[in-house]
């Protein structure tokens, strides 16, 4: 239990504060992952297992443990802390079914507030184990810092299967599931990785204060950051896609060097009231879009039915409207490769798929089909609409509605105009997701993006991943 | 046409079309990108609920959901729906003020196996919406009935 303590107490430990962030040494942090598993479960499962991807384990419960030693050794090397930091951690049995499974969770035990000092913001939720490092000695020394559980059952019958975690150090995890690379991610979010702020917008409390990680967290359509934004603000900017930005100098000034050049565009220029860019999901077949880019005027298909969504050989009319513009085709009833062949046949240039559904920021297109040489991009319902509204005043075979497609070589993906790496804010809000991780139009891929990619490394730092120096920009 | 009349707008009635998109929304936060988009595109759309049928896990088939699938997508939306507040605290050592989170406020990595035999992970907030999550994901999809969710990245 956490004992309480008088305010005096509190303003004399704001000064330590300084002088523990200004005599830190540049070492790195001691991690300990804490086995609460009891006798013969979990860490402690005795069941014999053979050395595996770097692993030398002998049995099922040391492998477990050492992945988790590894995860905090990882994370040991890069942060920097005098206070150990305590890791709660066990294996235990979590929500399963036989096609879905919780992997595990992790998470700051405690966040704590300081109300005076320097260097820091005050008022605001930093998590335990930031605390400790900032205090120089463990504020809670009752509780642990984070609070690691993983399930135990995974893989087995009824637990996902047949698709167990992957308990080598060598990222070789095939079509298992690395655990280390979950736990690298979890164990960030336990080091301060997390808005902790609800959907409808409200901070963490009470009493309600932001987290450190909202003071990083900037609106570019209202040009506020997240500490000082209203309730209804905060929850209007979760909903914004690829306008939340990351103001960390750390995370932005590394970006370059992890995140690739190249940011698809779409480019009206005419007429005025339609002009400006608009966000674009690329396709997966198709050319790809480039620096040059790709200028023509739309043109949208007429009639009925399959006609107009593009799902049928064009219509003579629509053969007439769009050979050589760019086509501009509703989302539905067909797959994306069979109006974009369709288009193709019909002599266009490329193609504009308009969503059927609101939301955004607008996705790939997916599907494969090695025949397809235009390119195409998917747009949001809300901004076909706005084209649609300006395609009304068009004649058969002209609109004067004239767009570029194009790569925009000069901004790196999953970042604004000024560098600054995108949020991942979508609409609708996806609880866990938003917020608290980088935007998925971000590459090379992240180790804090939402959904787990494949190709991350166990690498956390720039040039490999940006997570290191986002907990620096938070104080680590 | 007949995929065209599969994808007929229904109305199973203003409550339990509500709680279909909401569900679905809890379901699609741990599948892909792409189911992301468009289950919480389909939720955004006021006219979206006409759009959302199950598909038959055994079938394949587009249908209505039976009372007792809409009674158990009720009650794992009110589950995902509870959440346990932290609770103030003060530090032991120089009495900063805090809070104890509870496992509602950890951050839970729900797996999912999809219709390819490949698994997609993402994070979910909260023991209870973990929870729901993956019970949701063994109910009968909630999908558009568009041969694009096939292709969808």
């Amino acid at each position: 239990m956490i004992a309480k303590r008088s305010r005096a107490c509190a303003l004399a430990l704001a000064v330590f504060v300084l002088l523990g962030a200004g005599t830190r040494a540049d070492a790195a942090a001691t991690i300990t992952i804490i086995n609460t598993n009891a006798a013969g479960v979990g860490f402690n499962d005795a069941t014999a297992a053979a050395p595996v991807g770097g692993n030398p384990g002998t049995t099922l419960g040391q492998q477990r443990l050492n992945v988790f030693q590894a995860a905090a050794a990882i994370w040991g090397a890069n942060i920097d802390s005098a206070v150990p930091i305590r890791v709660d951690a066990a294996m235990t049995a979590l929500t399963c079914t036989a096609t879905a499974a919780t992997l595990g969770s992790a998470g700051t035990t405690n966040v704590f507030s300081f109300s005076s000092g320097s260097g820091i913001f005050l008022n605001t939720w930093y998590p335990k184990a930031l605390v400790n490092k900032f205090v120089g000695t463990d504020v809670a020394p009752s509780a642990a810092d984070i609070r690691a559980r993983f399930n135990i059952n995974l893989g087995n019958t009824g637990c996902l299967t047949g698709t167990p975690f992957y308990l080598g150090l060598d990222n070789n995890h095939g079509t298992a599931i690395d655990l280390l690379t979950v736990l690298l991610h979890e164990f960030a979010h336990g080091l301060g990785m997390q808005a902790f702020t609800a959907q409808n917008g409200s901070n963490l409390g009470p009493p309600f204060y932001p987290s450190v990680y909202n003071h990083f967290s900037f609106d570019n359509t209202t040009g506020k950051s997240w500490d000082v934004m209203t309730d209804a603000e905060r929850a209007a900017s979760g909903i914004n896609p690829r306008n939340v930005v990351w103001t960390g100098g750390n995370v932005t000034a590394q970006a370059p060097f992890m995140l690739q050049p190249g940011v698809p565009l779409l480019k009206a220029t005419a007429p005025f009231g339609l002009a400006g860019l608009y966000q674009v999901g690329t396709a997966s077949f198709g050319a790809a879009l480039s620096a040059a880019g790709l200028s023509g005027e739309v043109m949208p298909l007429s009639g009925v039915g399959d006609q107009v969504l593009g799902c049928q050989p064009f219509s003579a009319i629509n053969v007439q409207a769009v050979t050589n513009k760019i086509a501009l085709i509703d989302r539905g009833v067909c797959g994306f490769t069979v109006k974009v062949a369709n288009a193709q046949a019909a002599g266009a240039r490329a193609v504009i798929i308009a969503d059927n559904v609101a939301g955004g920021p607008p996705a790939g297109l997916g599907g494969a089909d090695s025949t397809i040489t235009i390119p195409a991009v998917r747009i949001t319902l809300a901004d076909g609409q706005r084209f649609k509204d300006a395609l009304r005043f068009r004649s058969r075979t002209s609109s004067g509605v004239l767009v570029k497609l194009a790569l925009d070589l000069t901004q790196i993906n999953g970042t604004d105009p000024f560098g600054r790496v995108l949020l991942y804010t979508p609409n609708p809000y996806v609880g866990g997701s938003s917020v608290s991780h980088w935007d998925t139009s971000a590459f090379a891929n992240l180790l804090m993006e939402p959904f787990f990619s494949n190709d991350l490394t166990h690498e956390v730092h720039s040039p490999f991943d940006l997570t290191l120096e986002a907990l620096h920009d938070i104080g680590w | 046409v007949r995929l065209k009349q599969m994808i007929r707008p229904r109305v199973v009635g203003p409550i339990a079309a509500t709680m279909l998109v909401t569900v679905g929304l809890v379901g699609a936060t741990y599948v892909n990108r792409t189911h992301v988009a468009a289950a919480a595109a389909q939720t955004a759309a006021g006219t979206a609920a006409s759009q959302i049928l199950f598909v038959d896990q055994i079938t394949g088939q587009p249908r209505e959901a039976t009372p007792a699938e809409l009674e158990q997508l009720r009650q794992l939306q009110q589950q995902a729906a509870v959440v346990v507040a932290p609770e103030p605290v003060v530090s032991e050592v120089g009495g900063l003020e805090g809070l104890r989170l509870s496992d509602d406020q950890m951050v839970y990595s729900v797996a999912t196996k999809k219709a390819d035999g490949s698994i997609a992970i993402g994070d979910v907030t909260g023991k209870h919406g973990a929870d729901a999550a993956v019970r949701r994901a063994g109910l009968p999809q909630v999908l558009t009935v568009q041969k694009e969710a096939r292709n969808d990245r």
